[in-house]
C-alpha cells in the first residue's frame, strides 16, 4: 500500500509540473491559437537565470528578480516573433518558429552555461514525510502552487469577464476588436504571464532534479499531449489529462512483470501510445463535444 | 578529401529528405514532423536486421524499407484520424517517443550504446563508391520528384493545401492523396537514413532526432515553390552555409551548438519572411 501511495505522490508532483506548462499552453492557445513549444525552453532559461542570480549573490531575492526579468524578456520576444504569424493565420508555421526559437534558446544556454548539469539545491534534497510517504520540499511547493494556479485559472477563464475576453479573442477576434478590446495588449500580457508560469515550473523542476539545457523539451511535449488529450478548449480536460498521462505510465512501469523490464526511460514512449489511443478514439480530446462541420 | 565526401554524402541524403519535406510540408501543407523518426527507424531496422538477426546487407536494406513503409502507413492512418494540430504535435512527440524506445529496449537496439560495426555491402565498400551510389539514388529520386510535380498527382498534392474542398468536389480522394504523400515521404526519409548509416557505420539514439528535423524543415520552407531546382538550391544553402563556421576558431565543444543556433536563426528568418505567402500560391489565371 505504501508503495502504491508513493507512486501516487510522485505522479502528483510530476503531474502538477505538467499542469503548470499545460495551463501556459492553454492560455496562449486561447488568445492566439498558437502551440508555443518554446515555453519549455523558456522555463529552462528562466531556471538558469535563477541559478545565475543565486550563484551571484547567494540571495533568493536577487535570483527571483533575475528570473522574473528573464521571463518577461523572453515572453516579449516570443510575442514579437509570433504576432506576425498570428495575424497572417499561419498557425502551424508559428509552431515551427516556436520550435526553432526553443532549440536556439537551448543552444544559447548550452554555449553560455555549458551542457553540464547544474544543481540549484546542493546535496540531499530536504524531504517531508506523511506517514511512510515522502515528498521533497520542492515537490510540496509544486503541488501547493499548482493547485492554487489550476483553481484560479479555472475560475478566471470560465467565470470572469476577463476569461470570456480571453476565449473570445481566438474565436472571433474581429468582433472583440469592434467592442474596443485591445487584443495586442492582452496577447502580450498573456505571453509574459505564460513565460512566468513556465519559469516557475522550470525553477521547481530544476530544484527537484538537475538543470540541463534540454530539461524543458520533454516536459513541454508531455504538456502538449496533455492539452490535446484533455481537449484544447476546456481547462478541466487539461487538468485531468495532465495527471492521467503521468499516472498510467507510472503504474505500467512500476507494476509490470519484471521480465518486461520496463524502466523510467519508457515513460515518454508510453505517454505517446496513450495519447495515440485516446486521440484516435476522441480526436478533439476527452472533454470535447461532438460538432458537425457545416 | 574525406571531409568533402562527408559533406557530399550529407548533401545527397538531405536532398532525399528535403524531397520528402517538399512533398509533405511545402506542397501538401501536411506537417509531417515525424520524418526524422522514419529516418532513424530505417537505420535501426537495417542495423538490427544485419547485426542481431544476421541477414545479409541487401536483405537488411529491403527489410528496412518495407518496415519504414509500414511505419508510413501508421502515420497516414493517424493523419486521417486526428485533427491537424494533434497530428502535428503527435508527429513531433513521436521523435521523443522513438528516442525513448531505442534507449530503453536495449536487448534489441543496444540502448544508449547503440549498434556498431555495420559493414557496407561489397559493391559500395569504399567511401567514394558509396558517394557515387548515393549520387545515383539521389538523381533517381530527384527525377521521380520532378515527374510527380509535373504530373496530375503533383497538382492534386498542391490542391490538397490550397483548396481541399475543391479537390474533393472533383472526385479526388484527399485521404488517398494524403496517404500517398505520407508513405512516399516516409520511404524517402528511410532511404536517406539507410545511406547515412552505411556511411557512418555506427548507430546510436542521437541519430536523426530534432537536429535532423530542423534541417528538413529549413529545406522544405526554403523550397516552398514546387520546383526541383528550388529543392537542390535550398539543400545546398542549408547544408553548405553552416560549414563556414568550421573555419572560425571556435572550441570544438561549442561547434555543435553554434551549428544548431545558426540553423534555428535561418529557420526563424525564413518563417517570418514566408508568413502570409505559405498557403496560397500566386498563379496566372
Amino acid at each position: 500500500m505504501d508503495f502504491f501511495l508513493q507512486i501516487l505522490a510522485n505522479s502528483l508532483v510530476l503531474g502538477t509540473q505538467i499542469l503548470f506548462l499545460a495551463i501556459s499552453l492553454y492560455l496562449i492557445k486561447a488568445v492566439s491559437k498558437i502551440e508555443h513549444v518554446a515555453l519549455g525552453a523558456i522555463g529552462t532559461t528562466v531556471a538558469y537565470g535563477f541559478y545565475y542570480g543565486l550563484n551571484l549573490n547567494q540571495s533568493y531575492t536577487i535570483a527571483v528578480i533575475i528570473a522574473l526579468i528573464t521571463a518577461t524578456i523572453l515572453g516579449l520576444i516570443s510575442f514579437h516573433l509570433l504576432e506576425k504569424l498570428y495575424k497572417n493565420k499561419d498557425i502551424l508555421l508559428a509552431l515551427l518558429l516556436s520550435l526553432a526559437f526553443a532549440l536556439g534558446l537551448e543552444s544559447l544556454v548550452a554555449i553560455v552555461f555549458s551542457s553540464q548539469a547544474k544543481n540549484i539545491i546542493e546535496g540531499v534534497l530536504p524531504t517531508i514525510s506523511f506517514g511512510n510517504i515522502q515528498f521533497t520540499l520542492p515537490g510540496i511547493y509544486t503541488i501547493l502552487i499548482g493547485v492554487v494556479l489550476a483553481f484560479f485559472t479555472y475560475i478566471i477563464v470560465n467565470k470572469t469577464p476577463y476569461g470570456r475576453v480571453l476565449r473570445s479573442i481566438s474565436e472571433n477576434s474581429s468582433l472583440v476588436a469592434s467592442l474596443g478590446v485591445n487584443q495586442v495588449k492582452i496577447r502580450k500580457y498573456v505571453y509574459i504571464g505564460a513565460s512566468i508560469i513556465a519559469g516557475i515550473v522550470g525553477i521547481l523542476v530544476a530544484m527537484n532534479a538537475s538543470l540541463t539545457p534540454t530539461l524543458g523539451f520533454n516536459y513541454i511535449m508531455i504538456a502538449f499531449i496533455a492539452l490535446f488529450v484533455g481537449g484544447a478548449k476546456d481547462i478541466r480536460g487539461t487538468i485531468l489529462a495532465s495527471y492521467l498521462i503521468i499516472l498510467i505510465p507510472e503504474f505500467l512501469i512500476n507494476y509490470s512483470p519484471a521480465s518486461l523490464n520496463f524502466t523510467n526511460s519508457y515513460r515518454m514512449f508510453f505517454i505517446f501510445i496513450i495519447a495515440l489511443l485516446i486521440l484516435s478514439y476522441k480526436p478533439n480530446g476527452i472533454f470535447s463535444k461532438y460538432t458537425r462541420n457545416t | 578529401m574525406g571531409y568533402l565526401y562527408t559533406i557530399l554524402a550529407r548533401f545527397f541524403a538531405s536532398i532525399m529528405q528535403g524531397a520528402a519535406g517538399q512533398l509533405s510540408l511545402s506542397m501538401a501543407g501536411i506537417f509531417l514532423l515525424s520524418l526524422p523518426v522514419c529516418y532513424s527507424f530505417a537505420a535501426y531496422s537495417l542495423g538490427i536486421s544485419y547485426k542481431k538477426f544476421g541477414l545479409s546487407m541487401p536483405n537488411a536494406m529491403l527489410i528496412a524499407i518495407v518496415l519504414t513503409t509500414l511505419l508510413g502507413c501508421v502515420f497516414s492512418y493517424l493523419y486521417t484520424k486526428v485533427s491537424k494540430d494533434s497530428f502535428t504535435i503527435l508527429s513531433l512527440g513521436s521523435i521523443l517517443a522513438f528516442e525513448a524506445f531505442v534507449k530503453s529496449f536495449d536487448e534489441l537496439t543496444g540502448g544508449v550504446l547503440g549498434i556498431s560495426g555495420i559493414i557496407r555491402p561489397s559493391f559500395i565498400k569504399t567511401l567514394p563508391k558509396l558517394i557515387i551510389f548515393s549520387l545515383v539514388i539521389m538523381l533517381i529520386i530527384v527525377l521521380v520528384q520532378y515527374l510527380i510535380i509535373q504530373s496530375p498527382m503533383g497538382r492534386k498534392i498542391r490542391a490538397l493545401k490550397e483548396h481541399p474542398v475543391a479537390l474533393e468536389s472533383l472526385g479526388v480522394s484527399t485521404k488517398s492523396t494524403a496517404y500517398f504523400i505520407i508513405i512516399s515521404g516516409s520511404i524517402l526519409s528511410g532511404i536517406a537514413g539507410i545511406l547515412e548509416i552505411l556511411r557512418i557505420q555506427f548507430l546510436d539514439p542521437s541519430f536523426g532526432g530534432i537536429p535532423n528535423l530542423i534541417i528538413l524543415v529549413s529545406i522544405a520552407i526554403l523550397c516552398v515553390k514546387a520546383q526541383v531546382r528550388n529543392l537542390i538550391l535550398a539543400t545546398a544553402f542549408v547544408i553548405f552555409l553552416p560549414e563556414l563556421i568550421s573555419f572560425l576558431k571556435f572550441p570544438s565543444a561549442l561547434l555543435g551548438h553554434m551549428r544548431v543556433l545558426m540553423y534555428t536563426a535561418i529557420l526563424i528568418i525564413l518563417l517570418r519572411n514566408i508568413s502570409g505567402k505559405f498557403n496560397v500560391q500566386n498563379r496566372e489565371a
